[in-house]
C-alpha cells in the first residue's frame, strides 16, 4: 500500500514469524530506555496502566486521506483512520512486535483453521461464522449479516478504481464476475445469515491475511446507496469510532460508537486527526501538549535534540517497519531498458549514508525483501556499494561516460535530502540526474503513469506478512499498468509462472523457499535498487495511556486512553 | 517623482524660468549645455565673472556622484555590492570547497550537520556540504537572476511606458489597463503558475520574474513621459520635424535616466528577494545548484538543532537586499536634491 507521508508504501507492516523475534529483542531495548539504541519496539507507557474512559486524543499527520472508502483507499493514513471505523472478519492481535502479527477473530467468532473445520482438508474452502448482535453504527443501527459481507466484497471487486482486486482473484467465480459474465461471485456463499463460505480455485496460504485487509471490511448497502460517490467522505462501519466530520485539509473527527459490541471499549470519547501540520510543527505542538501522537513520526532534524532531552526521551517509541525504500527505474524508458544499466545503478548507491542521514532511523537494504518478511535471506547482499563496479557495468552497457536522466521524489522530509544524496552517488559514477521534487499526491499519480517518470524514490509498506504482498504489487504484469504499483513497469513471464506456482503450494516452508528463489531471479534483472528499510520512531504525550506501536496498524487509537 | 535638471549648488530658481530650453543631452553622459552653467555662474556670483564660471563648471554625473558620495549609507551599500559581485565572480577560485560535494566529515555520527570548524568555516548543511562555499555560489544565482530578470523587466517597462505615455490613445488604454490587471494579480501566484507550467530552470526563472515585474516600471515611465511630452522642448523638436522615434530616443529617454537608475537598483532588491522566495518553495534553481532561498528551505526543519543553516543564507539575502535598497535611495536623493531636503 502506498504511504502518503514519507513514501509510497503498503500499510500493514507485519513483522513475520521467525525474523521478527530478533527485531523485537532489539526494539524492546529501545522502548524501555527511550531511544538509546536505534531500533526498537514499543511497550506500554509507564504512566498509568489502568484504562480510563473519556477524553480526546489528538493525532497529527501532514496529509489527509485520499479516500475513506475501504474498497479503494490504500494509503497509510487512509487505513490508519479506517481501522477506527470499519471492521472485517478477522483482525490482528493488539500487541506490539511479533505477537501483533497473530490473527484473532473480529466480526467472525473464530479464526478458521483445518483443526476447527474452518478450512477444508484440501485447503480450498474457508468457513466463517459471524458474531451475533453486532450492529452498524448509527444512524444505520442494523444488525450485520452474512449478506452484508458478500455485498461489501462484491462491491469492492466491482469498484472501478479498486486497486487490490488481484489479491482475491483466486476466489471461485471472481474472474467471471469481474468480466461481467456473472452477477455474483459464486465462490463467496452466504450459507445462513451468520455463516459465510469462501471457495478458492487453489489453496492459498496467504488468503486469511488477504481477507483481513481493509478492502474486505463490511459496509452497509443502504448507507453506500445513500451517499453513492460521496461515501468515501462519509464512512460508516461497525468499528469503535463513528465518523463525525472531515474539514478538508484540516481535520477529521471521530467519536465513540455508543453501541459498540466489545464490552468496555473504546476508552476514548473523541479522536481528533489534525491533518495539516508538518512533522516539525507537530513535534512543537506535542511539546506544548496540543498534539498527543505524532502520526508522521519524529523528524530527523529533531531526533538528536529530542533524544538528548531527559523528559522528551521517555516519550519516544520505535519499531522497525517491514517496509522498503527502493529506487525505481522505468524499464520502458531509455536507458533503463538495458539490464546492465540497472545493475550498474544497483552498485552505485551508498545505502549506509542514507541511513546516517536519517539519524539511524532506518536499516540499509541489500536485497528485495525487507527484514521481517518471509523469504528474506539473512545476511545476503545482492548488490553492495561499489562505484567502480558500477562504472564498469555502465561501460559494458555502452555508457562509458554515463548519461543524463531525471530523478524524481516527493517533497516530504527527508526525501529531498536523501535523494540529493542519491543524485550525488549517481553523479559519482557519471550519471547526471536532474532531481525533481513534487507534492506527494501528484507524485503517486505520475509514478503509476506508464512512460512518464524515468527513475525515482519508491516506498512500499507491508499489507500482510507474506511475500505475495511484494511480488504481486511490485513485480507482476497485472500491476505494471496505469494506476498500478509497479513503478518500474518490469515483469517477466518466468516470474509470473513462479508466482502462480508458489501461490498454489501448501507446504509453508517450500512455498517460502520458492519466494526466496523468486527474489534471486529478480536480482538478476535488477528492476529496482533496494535502498533502506525504515524504522518508525514516534512520540506521544505523557497523558496518553496504553500507547504502543503495532506491527500492522502502526498507531492504534482503538486501544489507547487518556489519563 | 519628477526630474529636475541638476544644476550648480547655488539656488537659481528665479533664473531657471528664464533658461532657454536647449537640448540637454543627459543620456549620453555629456555636460549640460553652457547656457545654464553661465546662468548659474551669474546666479552664484551675482555678476558676470569668468572665474565663477570656471569654478561652477562641473559635469552632470560628477555632480550626482558628489552628492551620492556624501550619503554614507549609500556608500556602505555600494561597498557591499562590490564585495558581493567579486565573491560571485571569483567563487570558483575563492570558495574553500566544492559546493555540491557531500563530505563524510561534514556529518556527525547521528547524521547531523557539523558546526563551524577549521575545515568548514561556517559549518555544513544537512548533507555535509560546505555552507560557506554554497553561500558564495548562491551569490552567483542571486545576482545573475537579479540583474537579468530586472533588465528584462526594465526593457519591457520602458518600451511599454514610453509607448503608452507618448502616443496616448488606444495604445495607452491597452497597455495601462493591462498593467493594472497585472498589478491586481497576486504576483507570487502568477509566478508559481508560470514556473509550474514551464520547467523550472534559471532561464525560466529570469523570464518569469521579468514578466511579473515589468508593471511598476511601466507605471513610473508612463507618468514621467506624460509630463515630459508636454514640455516646450518636445514641442520644439516636433516643430523642427523630428520623427517620433527621434523625439523618444533623443529628447525624452535621456530625461528618464535618473528614474530608471533609481528604480533599477530598488527593483534589483525586489527581484533578488523574489528569486529567493521562488527557490524557497522549490520552483527556482534546481538542486544541487545552491541558491540562498533553497538553502533556507533545506535547512528550515533544523532551525532548532542547527540554526546556522537558515541564519547565514537569511543574512546573505538580507544584506544584499538592504545594499541595493540603500544604493537606490542614495541615487534618488542624488538625482533629486529638492526632494531630499523636504
Amino acid at each position: 500500500m502506498t504511504k502518503s507521508i514519507s513514501q509510497r508504501t503498503a500499510v500493514a507492516v507485519v513483522a513475520v514469524v521467525a525474523v521478527v523475534a530478533a527485531l523485537l529483542a532489539l526494539s524492546l531495548g529501545l522502548a524501555a530506555c527511550g531511544g538509546s539504541s536505534g531500533g526498537g519496539g514499543s511497550s506500554p507507557t509507564s504512566s498509568s496502566n489502568t484504562p480510563t474512559q473519556g477524553g480526546t486524543l489528538t493525532l497529527s499527520y501532514l496529509t489527509e486521506p485520499s479516500s475513506l472508502d475501504p474498497a479503494i483507499a490504500w494509503n497509510v493514513i487512509d487505513w490508519q483512520i479506517e481501522h477506527d471505523i470499519y471492521q472485517g472478519l478477522l483482525q490482528y492481535a493488539h500487541e506490539s512486535g511479533e505477537a501483533g502479527t497473530k490473527l484473532i477473530p473480529c466480526l467472525a467468532t473464530e479464526v478458521p483453521s483445518t483443526a476447527n473445520g474452518g478450512i477444508s482438508a484440501d485447503g480450498k474452502v474457508y468457513t466463517f461464522h459471524l458474531r451475533r448482535g453486532v450492529k452498524f453504527q448509527p444512524p444505520v443501527n442494523r444488525e450485520v449479516t452474512a449478506e452484508d459481507f458478500k455485498y461489501s466484497f462484491e462491491r469492492m471487486m466491482s469498484s472501478p478504481r479498486a486497486p487490490a482486486t488481484s489479491f482475491y482473484m483466486g476466489v471461485v467465480g471472481a474472474d467471471e464476475f469481474m468480466k461481467g459474465k456473472a452477477t455474483e461471485i459464486s465462490g463467496y456463499k452466504v450459507v445462513d445469515p451468520t455463516t459465510i463460505q469462501i471457495t478458492l480455485k487453489s489453496p492459498d496460504l496467504s488468503f486469511l491475511n488477504a481477507v483481513t485487509m481493509d478492502f474486505c471490511d463490511v459496509v452497509p448497502k443502504e448507507w453506500v446507496d445513500k451517499w453513492t460517490k460521496q461515501f468515501n467522505r462519509h464512512p460508516l462501519g461497525t468499528g469503535p469510532f463513528v465518523f463525525q466530520k472531515w474539514t478538508a485539509g484540516r481535520e477529521i473527527v471521530l467519536t465513540r460508537n455508543p453501541q459498540y459490541w466489545e464490552a468496555g471499549k473504546p476508552y476514548l470519547d473523541t479522536i481528533d486527526y489534525q491533518l495539516s501540520f508538518s512533522p516539525s510543527t507537530a513535534l512543537l505542538k506535542l511539546e506544548r501538549g496540543e498534539v498527543d501522537v505524532l502520526g508522521d513520526g519524529v523528524p530527523t532534524a529533531d531526533l538528536v535534540r529530542v533524544q538528548a532531552d531527559p523528559n522528551l526521551k521517555k516519550q519516544i517509541y520505535s519499531q522497525p517497519l517491514v517496509a522498503i525504500s527502493y529506487m525505481f527505474m522505468n524499464v520502458d524508458m531509455k536507458p533503463f531498458d538495458n539490464v546492465k544499466v540497472r545493475q550498474a545503478l544497483s552498485w552505485a548507491i551508498n545505502r549506509d549514508k542514507l541511513v546516517k542521514l536519517q539519524g539511524g532511523q532506518a536499516m540499509s537494504l541489500w536485497q528485495f525483501y525487507p527484514k521481517g518478511m518471509p523469504g528474506y535471506q539473512e545476511g545476503k547482499v545482492m548488490y553492495g556499494y561499489d562505484p567502480a563496479k558500477a562504472k564498469q557495468l555502465l561501460a559494458e552497457a555502452g555508457y562509458p561516460n554515463g548519461f543524463k536522466t531525471m530523478l524524481y521524489t516527493d517533497n516530504v522530509d527527508p526525501n529531498p535530502k536523501l535523494w540529493t544524496s542519491v543524485q550525488a552517488d549517481l553523479a559519482a559514477v557519471g550519471v547526471q540526474a536532474q532531481l525533481k521534487t513534487m507534492s506527494n499526491n501528484s507524485y503517486y499519480t505520475q509514478q503509476g503513469t506508464p512512460g512518464l517518470l524515468t527513475a525515482g524514490s519508491f516506498g512500499w509498506w507491508m499489507d500482510f506478512p507474506d511475500p505475495s504482498d511484494w511480488i504481486g504489487p511490485l513485480f507482476s504484469k497485472a500491476s505494471a499498468v496505469e494506476g498500478g504499483m509497479n513503478s518500474s513497469f518490469w515483469w517477466s513471464p518466468q516470474l509470473e509462472k513462479m508466482f502462480v506456482d508458489a501461490q498454489k503450494m501448501t507446504d509453508p516452508a517450500a512455498r517460502i523457499k520458492k519466494y526466496s528463489d523468486m527474489q534471486d531471479y529478480i536480482a538478476t534483472q535488477a528492476p529496482y535498487v533496494p535502498c533502506y528499510q525504515p524504522i518508525q520512531t514516534t512520540m506521544c504525550t505523557p497523558t496518553t495511556g496504553g500507547f504502543y506501536l503495532h506491527p500492522v496498524y502502526e498507531i492504534d487509537p482503538t486501544q489507547y486512553w487518556k489519563n | 517623482m519628477s526630474y529636475v535638471p541638476p544644476e550648480g549648488p547655488g539656488s537659481h530658481k528665479t533664473i531657471s524660468g528664464l533658461e532657454p530650453e536647449t537640448e540637454i543631452d543627459l543620456g549620453l553622459g555629456s555636460t549640460v549645455s553652457g547656457t545654464s552653467e553661465i546662468a548659474s555662474a551669474v546666479g552664484a556670483a551675482g555678476m558676470w565673472s569668468p572665474d565663477a564660471l570656471l569654478i561652477e563648471h562641473r559635469s552632470l554625473w560628477g555632480e550626482i556622484w558628489r552628492r551620492f558620495r556624501r550619503d554614507k549609507f549609500a556608500m556602505v551599500g555600494v561597498v557591499a555590492i562590490i564585495i558581493l559581485v567579486l565573491v560571485a565572480i571569483l567563487a570558483p577560485w575563492i570558495a574553500p570547497h566544492d559546493p555540491t560535494k557531500q563530505y563524510d566529515s561534514g556529518l556527525t555520527m547521528q547524521g547531523m550537520p557539523v558546526g563551524p570548524s577549521h575545515e568548514f568555516w561556517l559549518g555544513t548543511d544537512t548533507l555535509g556540504r560546505d555552507l560557506l562555499s554554497r553561500l558564495m555560489y548562491g551569490a552567483r544565482v542571486s545576482l545573475v537572476v537579479g540583474v537579468l530578470a530586472n533588465g528584462f523587466a526594465l526593457v519591457l517597462g520602458v518600451i511599454f511606458g514610453l509607448t503608452a505615455g507618448y502616443f496616448r490613445g488606444w495604445a495607452e488604454t491597452l497597455l495601462m489597463r493591462m498593467t493594472d490587471v497585472m498589478m491586481a494579480f497576486p504576483i507570487i501566484l502568477l509566478a508559481v503558475a508560470l514556473v509550474s507550467v514551464l520547467k523550472p530552470s534559471i532561464w525560466i526563472l529570469i523570464l518569469v520574474i521579468g514578466i511579473v515585474y515589468w508593471t511598476p516600471m511601466t507605471r513610473v515611465i508612463h507618468g514621467e513621459v506624460l509630463s515630459i511630452r508636454e514640455k516646450e522642448f518636445v514641442d520644439a523638436a516636433r516643430l523642427t520635424g523630428c520623427s517620433s522615434a527621434r523625439i523618444l530616443w533623443r529628447h525624452i529617454l535621456p530625461h528618464l535616466v535618473a528614474v530608471i537608475l533609481v528604480y533599477t537598483s530598488l527593483g534589483l532588491a525586489t527581484t533578488i528577494l523574489f528569486e529567493a522566495t521562488l527557490s524557497y518553495i522549490g520552483l527556482g534553481v534546481q538542486p544541487p545548484t545552491p541558491s540562498w532561498g533553497q538553502m533556507i528551505a533545506e535547512g528550515q526543519n533544523y532551525y532548532l538543532s542547527a540554526p546556522h543553516l537558515v541564519l547565514y543564507p537569511g543574512l546573505a539575502i538580507m544584506i544584499t537586499v538592504l545594499a541595493f535598497n540603500l544604493v537606490g535611495d542614495g541615487l534618488r536623493d542624488a538625482f533629486d536634491p529638492q526632494q531630499r531636503r523636504r
